[in-house]
């Protein structure tokens, strides 16, 4: 662990100890202060108001330009101010008792709006977009939410189609994020804990959770990793991921990202915390298990069977993503009698004069398509996919006919990266193929037990890996039978009555058990039909 | 890195004594019980599962007496301190020697049947480090890889040997009990020696976090153990007869050669059944390996076992090296099998049981078993 | 300190890495043995071991349109050696590639080496402790030299192991010669101290055939069986899966041959001791089918009285085969092939403890009895 510090390097930030400063009574040493501290940042706009019949009352409103809403702070702010507090004047005396009671209560229109008398916090505030309203003769400062910046409208989840389902994604608006949340769960327990996270970027990042449903203990771990970030930004969900994850070293992703809001909900009500951060599509989802990466939203919304056959499929996939490279090398070079005799024949046939051996020409092609995969992601669409086509053809047809490839390798590369792709979690997708080439190395040095070899340490990591207290390969160990219903299969939704039990949630009925009442509306149906007989 | 609590449930012991028993001993029990009893081997198998399971119970019995307790404490209030460090220094040689059995018939069986040329050593190494990788992290996570290898084993071996079951001549299994009484407790006798391994039971009590319901998963483990001891050999006989299954080295490798699949698109299943054995060696390995490791730790007073888990690899690895060929490493196992686990699955607990009762030891008074 | 050893180990498995492949031989580089021939040099000394394994480059030229037929589609090459272990590694003296065994389909014994007691055990052996070879492998035992065979090259199918795999996947068309491959016949060996029946196999001009059977006894070739005595040794043992039994029934003028087709055995056996003599029973009831007889019959079949003849016909004829294949076993050779001490230890392990010692002496006394009785299924789509 000490190389990997001294790498990443465990960078002591000296953090400056304040404890903020507090407004003063005058609205120029106030706004002094502001103007020092955002110097030579011509983003800022300073606003001097007189209100007051005679224009006594001097204030100033500070915003960032294209953090905020215009229309808002014309309409709400200075409309209000300017000139309809002319209409409705209020008694001078209350006025002159307390000015920034009567502003605050009886004027602005704004809807949302606090009252700080920390500078800094106003500070933060205004650079998150919000406008500061700063009053000669008082320390309070009120804070008009004014956030509205370009942003992009709500759309599809790109990295997380579905045929059936909701079609809309997160955006890189947190706000925008908890409201689709918020959408699909109207229980007054679902909170959201928001913090501030990074020194520097004060990046927002929310904790969601259903208070009576949620795993204490996994609430806590998260909240006390989060609280011990010290980082000078945030950049993404990955950042938060990365920093809060129990294993930095494992392959396998600790917390699983999503961008679709029905998920989210859906892993909620399962007893799971969810952390939303601003300026990311990506949700995290904690805790994950590998049998959680599986998993797909549409599992639930389509009928059983075939989501069950589905999710064997994708198990399947993971496997041949992992090994089938590894086997063709350790049939073909170690152990040709353990395939059938004529494909024996056959292979031995198709690779009659290849200059490689199965190990490296299957390194070869492998890594040809990683890079034809990476540099097809790299590059805009319309180009991307001519290096489809360059991958496909060129490289496969050609390097077949030249005779430095057999064609069966093609054909393995193919599968494997077809089945590499049908894994939902991308992140789960990377450390399979990852693996990959661990398992060529191995298959190439041992055959058949190098392969067995990497399955024992993949599973030794897998076995002691744990996501926020929870065995990472749970419910497969430590097992519980209504929990593999939701596994490699994925049972009617009659039999989830339950949730989890892997997750220790206060609140475990899922569903009243439908079963009886169907068998009870059948009987009424056959006893309606004989009244209509007789 | 990540602290395990170390602590694991009855449903786990159950299957981690299963995977701990079912090791090297399923390749050559066929060929052993048919030495001795004939077409009865079915029998004699239940008889071993019977007395195994009665043992296991008392064994059970004793460390429940001590509930928080393991082996080198409790027996140096029994027998006192000084014999008591004697047996376990014994129980900690008897786990090693039986790791490094069992890696090296893993190493000789894999020579044969994949890796011809080779080095043994390397193949022994590398699934000692493995093993070794695993034990480190403690008992939680051993029991969860248990849990995830047992279907992995069971299930293959269960469905790949169903397509043969049109071969099987059942009057392989006739005549029915004509063999002498002494030559079939001889034959049970041998059959024992392929459960040995739940004499973890006498470490393990400290460890389980529902002790009430143990009893049930022994008893579970062993007669899941012995079932599928005579599945197997009832296919073994049932195909070749006991008087093949008895001349053969590994009759079930031997029938795993011979089977026909004809729809599989691997011909010969005998390298699914090497990788499936690969675990079920490992599964044996690591786990003779952390108990060995748990003694040591135990009698010495460290708070970890994990500072003597990778010092043993090189002294199990010497160890399977010892025995010149295959024959030597079968002669030594017989020894092994003949003299200590007789002492450690009979004699001990026995012994144990006596003393107890006269000295009146002991937390509580539970049913026995 | 344990960062060191981490890295000690780390190496140790590099090491072990990049020094490894140690068995690794890319597929293109080995031959696979398809067919293995076995006879003794002149002096019966020393064995020739006859090797055939397919030119795999010839294999897909085929479909992909090569260069067409210029090369040889299947190689068989002959080394004489000490031991047959020995032979498979001097040959590689002469050949590019490395011989591989795990795919041989069949191993053909030549007469003499059946004929040499010693020589036979010393080949059995050697195919016993062999963990390349698979134990499905076909044996087979050619009254010519197994080399001869081998050196051929038929036009059905130049592979030769394949050839000879192929026509024992269609067994049950026929019971010319006993399904048993390498597995079944060294249990017999093995349980009956070497006596088994193995199948007879001969080369013609541009086939092979495969039918009739050599009989093993005290790992010594006793004789061979033809067809029908094979069919009778089949039919006592229960091996009869399928065939025809060919019946002679009057025709308008002369005699016409019937075929019955075997689709269903049922075997039923006893042993009875009566005045120190054993009686060994055998009940047979065959099923079948009758797929041709004479043309313009109209009806006839449908005339209870036909069927009742031919079944009976039937079961004279298939009693007939079993007689010659007791005759040959109990009167000529003495030798016990048929199972029936592996039954009376089996079922009667009283009347074993007693006869078990000496069954050879006992076995030419034994009578055996057997009984058929067959029954017409179906007759075609013709009345």
């Amino acid at each position: 662990m000490g190389f990997f510090d001294k790498i990443f390097g465990k960078k002591n930030y000296k953090k400056e100890e304040k404890n903020g400063t507090r407004a003063s009574n005058s609205l120029k040493v106030n706004l002094d202060y502001i103007k020092n501290k955002l110097k030579d940042s011509d983003d800022v706009i300073y606003r001097d108001i007189w209100v007051g019949e005679n224009q006594q009352y001097n204030l100033a409103i500070v915003f960032i330009d294209g953090l905020v809403d215009k229309d808002l702070i014309n309409d709400h702010v200075l409309h209000s101010l300017l000139l309809d507090s002319r209409q409705a004047a209020p008694s001078i005396e209350k006025i002159k008792r307390n000015l920034y009671e009567v502003i605050k209560k009886g004027t602005i229109t704004g809807g949302d709006i606090k009252e700080i008398t920390d500078l800094d916090k106003c500070i933060l505030s205004i650079l998150s977009g919000d406008t500061a309203l700063l009053f000669d003769g008082s320390p309070e400062i009120v804070i008009i939410s004014s956030k509205g910046w370009q942003m992009r409208s709500i759309s599809p989840p790109e990295a997380e189609t579905v045929v059936r389902g909701p079609r809309e994604g997160f955006t890189e608006t947190i706000r925008v994020n908890t409201a689709l949340v918020r959408r699909w769960i109207r229980d007054p327990k679902l909170k959201i804990k928001q913090m501030q996270i990074g020194e520097r970027t004060h990046t927002d990042v929310a904790v969601l959770y259903i208070e009576d449903i949620v795993d204490r203990n996994v609430l806590n771990k998260v909240m006390k990793r989060l609280k011990n970030i010290k980082i000078d930004g945030i950049f993404e969900s990955g950042y938060i991921e990365q920093l809060i994850e129990e294993d930095w070293h494992s392959p396998f992703p600790q917390v699983l990202s999503t961008e679709r809001p029905d998920k989210v909900a859906a892993s909620l009500l399962e007893g799971r915390v969810a952390i939303l951060t601003d300026n990311t599509p990506f949700a995290l989802i904690i805790p994950t298990t590998l049998a959680t990466l599986f998993q797909s939203p549409e599992d639930y919304y389509e009928r059983w069977m075939i989501s069950s056959l589905l999710r064997i499929l994708r198990f399947l996939a993971a496997i041949v993503a992992l090994i089938s490279p590894a086997v063709y090398i350790a049939f073909t070079a170690y152990h040709p009698g353990l395939i059938p005799t004529k494909l024996t024949l056959y292979v031995a046939a198709t690779r009659q004069g290849m200059p490689f051996p199965a190990f490296f020409e299957a390194f070869i092609m492998e890594a040809t398509f990683e890079l034809l995969r990476e540099a097809g992601v790299r590059l805009p669409v319309p180009i991307g996919q001519t290096i489809g086509i360059v991958g496909g053809l060129i490289i496969g047809q050609a390097a077949v006919q030249a005779g430095i490839v057999s064609p069966l390798m093609v054909i393995v590369v193919a599968i494997t990266a077809v089945a590499s792709f049908a894994i939902p979690s991308y992140s789960a997708a990377i450390a399979f193929r990852m693996l990959r080439f661990i398992f060529m190395s191995l298959a190439a040095v041992f055959g058949l037990y190098g392969i067995m070899l990497g399955f024992m340490v993949v599973l030794t990591h897998l076995v002691v890996l744990k996501s926020f207290g929870v065995p990472y390969l749970s419910p497969f160990v430590e097992i519980d039978l209504s929990d593999l219903s939701d596994t490699l299969i994925k049972a009617p939704i009659m039999y989830f009555k339950n949730r989890p039990e892997i997750l220790d949630t206060p609140d475990r009925k899922k569903m009243k058990d439908l079963r009886e009442e169907k068998i009870e509306s059948i009987e009424d149906d056959r006893r309606i039909n004989n009244d209509k007989k007789q | 890195m990540i602290k395990n609590n170390d602590k694991i449930s009855a449903n786990q012991v159950s299957i981690l004594l299963f995977t701990t028993m079912v090791g090297a001993g399923i390749l050559s029990l066929p060929a052993d019980v048919s030495k001795e009893v004939g077409p009865n081997g079915l029998i004699a198998i239940l008889g071993g599962g019977i007395v195994s399971l009665f043992f296991a119970r008392l064994i059970l019995y004793l460390s429940s007496k001590f509930p928080t307790e393991t082996f080198v404490e409790y027996t140096g209030k029994l027998i006192t301190r000084p014999i008591s460090i004697v047996i376990s220094i014994i129980l900690v040689f008897y786990f090693t020697i039986f790791v490094s059995l069992d890696v090296r018939i893993f190493g000789e069986v894999l020579k044969i049947y994949l890796l011809p040329s080779t080095p043994i050593e390397t193949i022994i190494i590398t699934m000692l480090f493995t093993s070794a990788y695993l034990v480190r992290y403690g008992l939680e996570p051993i029991a969860r890889m248990s849990e995830i290898l047992f279907p992995i084993i069971v299930i293959p071996l269960v469905l790949l040997f169903l397509p043969t079951l049109t071969d099987i001549d059942l009057s392989n299994f006739l005549p029915f009990m004509r063999v002498s009484l002494v030559k079939f407790f001889k034959g049970m006798l041998v059959t024992t020696y392929s459960f040995v391994g739940f004499e973890i039971l006498y470490l393990l009590f400290p460890y389980i976090i529902n002790t009430d319901k143990l009893k049930r998963s022994v008893n579970s483990a062993i007669i899941s153990t012995m079932l599928f001891y005579m599945y197997i050999t009832f296919f073994v006989v049932g195909i070749f007869g006991y008087k093949e299954t008895r001349e053969q080295l590994w009759p079930f490798l031997t029938l795993i050669k011979s089977i026909n699949f004809p729809v599989f698109f691997i011909e010969n299943v005998e390298g699914i059944v090497m990788g499936i054995w690969t675990f079920t060696i490992f599964t044996s390995i690591y786990s003779f390996h952390y108990f060995a490791t748990l003694v040591l730790s135990k009698l010495l007073k460290t708070r970890e076992h994990s500072y003597f888990v990778l010092p043993a690899v090189p002294i199990m690895y010497s160890m399977a090296l010892i025995p010149d060929s295959i024959v030597t490493v079968y002669k030594y196992a017989g020894y092994v099998s003949q003299y200590m686990s007789v002492f450690f699955i009979a004699i001990l607990p026995i012994l144990l049981y006596i003393i107890l009762k006269v000295k009146r030891l002991g937390d509580k008074d539970e049913e026995k078993t | 300190m344990k960062r060191k050893l981490k890295i000690v180990i780390l190496g140790i498995l590099i090491a072990l890495v990049l020094t490894g492949c140690w068995d690794k031989i890319e597929i293109e580089d080995r031959a696979f043995v398809m067919a293995i021939g076995i006879d003794l040099s002149s002096s019966n000394e020393r064995y020739v071991v006859t090797f055939q394994f397919p030119n795999a480059a010839q294999i897909t030229k085929g479909t992909s349109g090569g260069g067409g037929g210029s090369e040889k589609p299947s190689f068989a090459v002959s080394e004489v050696a000490d031991t047959i272990f020995s032979a498979s590694r001097h040959i590689s003296t002469r050949i590019n590639k490395a011989l591989y065994l795990g795919h041989t389909q069949a191993i053909i014994f030549g007469k003499d080496v059946v004929e040499n007691k010693d020589k036979f055990q010393q080949v059995l052996d050697s195919l016993d402790r062999s963990y390349e070879l698979s134990r499905k492998v076909y044996l087979l035992v050619t009254p010519q030299k197994a080399q001869d065979i081998l050196l051929k090259k038929y036009e059905m199918e130049s592979n030769t192991g394949a050839y000879i795999r192929d026509i024992f996947k269609h067994y049950n068309l026929t019971s010319k010669f006993p399904t048993i491959d390498y597995n079944k016949i060294t249990k017999s060996l093995h349980e009956t101290k070497g006596n088994a029946i193995i199948p007879k196999i001969i080369a013609g001009k541009d086939e092979i055939k495969i039918a009739g059977s050599a009989i093993i006894k005290n790992y010594k070739l006793a004789g061979w069986m033809g067809d029908d005595e094979n069919m009778g040794y089949m039919w006592l043992t229960g091996l009869v899966k399928g065939g025809d039994v060919s019946i002679n029934m009057p025709g308008d003028g002369e005699e016409i041959k019937v075929p019955f087709n075997i689709s269903n055995v049922i075997r039923r056996r006893d042993v009875k001791e009566e005045k120190g003599k054993i009686i060994y029973r055998v009940k047979l009831e065959v099923e079948g089918d009758i797929t041709e007889y004479t043309f313009e019959k109209h009806g006839e079949m449908m005339k209870g009285d036909l069927l009742n003849v031919i079944e009976r016909k039937t079961s004279d004829e298939i009693k007939e085969m079993t007689q010659k294949a007791i005759n040959r076993f109990q009167k000529e050779l003495k030798v016990d092939m048929l199972g029936i001490g592996d039954y009376i230890e089996k079922y009667h392990p009283s009347l074993w403890e007693k006869v078990g010692k000496d069954w050879d002496k006992i076995f030419p006394e034994v009578e055996i009895k057997v009984d058929v009785t067959s029954h017409v299924r179906r007759i075609g789509l013709f009345r």
